[in-house]
């Protein structure tokens, strides 16, 4: 055990402190604290991702359309694994219908643009509310359910909704799909091609990893933390449990229909058998899993690696990449099984390096 | 005027009533304790007092102010700090990020008023709570209890799976914590302890009161030392 003298007790905890605290000051304090408070040590993170997007966007110019779309997906699943993460891994909620809100979004847009001829600029963030509004909707009940509970009812609400939609045919169109109009005077916006796409997937990507990180070091950041640790303790503590949890599904749900609304334009055309897809769902939860709940990098990590390993395995393997692909998940959540990040910051900071301790650490 | 004043509390869970019209009450840095066997109504009693759930019928009075019914938040607010049975620590989190949530509510990022009261978590801070042992978590889990400065703190089953040396250890910091402006109502299976440590008491027997009184009065009465402490009548 290491003996900490008072001095380095207390500066340590300092930070912390402040932040759990919310201490009341001016925009102007605030603004020269947060000047005087960067370092190189504490400021690399931010500046590391100001050069990956300073770098992807040098890159846009080197390659070819079909890449930009590729790419693009990487981007989009970054957006969606850190918004499942919010949920599933900070708060401690696995939600297994968190497509809902990427079908709700892309729906949304679309009426709006087809059917009221109404900008996407504008189209976009009235999905985004519906997002929100959605997930206070169903999140004030379902989130009384706790583990199985409230993963089968998350299923349940997504299937739902799909159906909804699916029979809402005079609006939505049905199961014939809709049409996002971008051809001459017709199209409300004009479309973004592959290269705006590329730009505005990145954007999303970018923010959603921004909003993580701000949310994770937040007063509320703590609160999500408490009531995924022992939501008994975190109400004795004087946290509103049923506040925090329908403000994480809420963010959640905004960033994945947000997603849901440029995915929706860069179709143009859809069923909703296609955004209402549960395989986003699956998709979003691997990619946490496997990358590392309850941290802002392995949703990173792992949306970035399992997607680019899933196009290449579909170009490259063909007929069998679905099945190489799962057999490559088994073997990295078995020996992975607290996600890849964190197993190398376990490692890192314990140096060692087997994966047989681990596998037996987690008893498999 | 009490600092805490229950008037025939009946609460329970679901179509179960546990609480059958229990009155008590709490004077300002005084440390009661409320003790009964198994299944009596002692955490039932607790955690209707801190909100946890709701009570029937009945008044619960803390400062002059009805509490009964009131969200957890609020009675935190006004100054209850409940200490839960089994200590429910945020178990993945360091000591220091315990004692802070402890203060999440009332925004109070000092923790070198609890530190000094338990100097080993001074050396613990950046442990993770589920690797103290268990004395030094009965410690963490008072701590941050008192992170929101309460007038009152409740704990509950303080003795629970803790070796009689480091209960003793422990129960020698409540006169302090009283002292300090914090009464404490102390829940506890171990009479002898609770009845020592204490200064007034109130036993709970299938969810009524039926005795209650100075401490040291309890202790020696004959009928107390035979039903809880085993000793043998006369």
């Amino acid at each position: 055990m290491s003996s900490r003298g008072p001095q380095s007790v207390s500066s340590s905890t300092d930070a912390l402190a402040a932040i759990l605290q919310g201490r009341q000051r001016t925009g102007r304090e605030v603004v020269v604290d947060w000047v005087r408070s960067r370092t190189l040590a504490n400021s690399w993170p931010a500046l590391a991702g100001v050069a990956v997007i300073a770098l992807l966007l040098g890159l846009q110019q080197l390659i070819e359309p079909g890449t930009m779309r590729l790419l693009s997906a990487v981007f989009m699943f970054v957006a969606l694994a850190q918004a499942w993460n919010i949920i599933g891994g900070y708060t401690g909620y696995a939600s297994f219908g968190q497509v809902v809100f990427f079908g709700l979004g892309a729906y949304v847009t679309a009426v709006l643009m087809n059917n009221y001829h109404v900008s996407f600029w504008v189209a976009m963030p009235a999905a985004i509310l519906g997002g929100v509004l959605f997930a206070v909707l169903i999140g004030v009940p379902l989130l009384r359910l706790r583990g199985h509970y409230f993963a089968i009812a998350t299923l349940g609400a997504a299937e739902g909704a799909r159906e909804v939609i699916n029979n809402m045919t005079p609006v939505t169109g049905g199961g014939l799909g809709i049409t996002i109009p971008t051809f001459g005077d017709q199209a409300p916006t004009a479309y973004f091609g592959k290269p705006g796409f590329y730009v505005a997937f990145l954007v999303l990507a970018a923010a959603s990893v921004a909003i993580s990180t701000l949310l994770a070091r937040s007063r509320f950041g703590y609160a999500m933390v408490a009531v995924h640790e022992d939501e008994a303790a975190a109400s004795a503590v004087g946290i509103n449990t049923t506040v925090v949890k329908v403000v994480a599904f809420g963010v959640s749900g905004a960033i994945v229909a947000c997603a849901g609304a440029f995915y929706a334009f860069q179709q143009i055309e859809f069923y909703p058998t296609d955004v209402f897809d549960p395989s986003f769902t699956v998709l979003m939860v691997i990619m946490v899993v496997i990358g590392g709940s309850g941290s802002v990098v392995g949703p990173l990590v792992g949306a970035v690696g399992l997607e680019l390993l899933s196009q290449f395995l579909r170009v490259n393997l063909g007929t069998y990449n679905q099945l190489i692909f799962g057999a490559i998940i088994v073997v990295v959540v078995v020996f992975f099984p607290q996600g890849v990040v964190n197993f190398f910051r376990d490692a890192w900071m314990a140096r060692r390096f087997s994966l047989l301790d681990n596998i037996r650490r987690y008893r498999l | 005027m009490s600092l805490l004043e229950i008037r025939s509390l009946n609460a329970g869970y679901g179509r179960v009533q546990i609480l059958w019209d229990v009155s008590l009450a709490v004077e300002a840095e005084q440390v009661v304790a409320l003790v009964g066997a198994n299944g009596a109504g002692k955490t039932t009693l607790l955690r209707a007092i801190s909100g946890m759930i709701p009570s029937r019928s009945g008044s619960i009075t803390f400062r002059g102010r009805e509490i009964a019914g009131a969200p957890i938040e609020n009675i935190v607010d006004l100054g209850i700090a409940h200490v839960p049975e089994g200590r429910r620590l945020f178990s993945g989190l360091t000591v220091r990020e315990n004692l802070l949530l402890g203060g999440w509510r009332s925004k109070n990022g000092d923790i070198s008023r609890v530190v000094e009261l338990f100097p080993i978590l001074g050396s613990r801070l950046n442990q993770i709570a589920s690797t103290l042992s268990g004395g030094e978590q009965q410690m963490c889990a008072i701590a941050r209890g008192l992170m929101s400065r309460p007038d009152l703190l409740l704990i509950d089953e303080l003795s629970l799976g803790l070796a009689p040396k480091t209960v003793d250890e422990i129960v020698a910091r409540l006169p302090d914590i009283s002292r300090s402006g914090t009464a404490v109502l102390l829940v506890e299976q171990d009479i002898d302890t609770a009845l020592t440590v204490s200064t007034q008491a109130f036993v709970l027997e299938t969810g009524r009161i039926t005795r209650s009184g100075p401490s040291a009065q309890l202790l020696a009465d004959p009928t107390i030392q035979q039903a809880y402490l085993g000793l043998a009548p006369g």
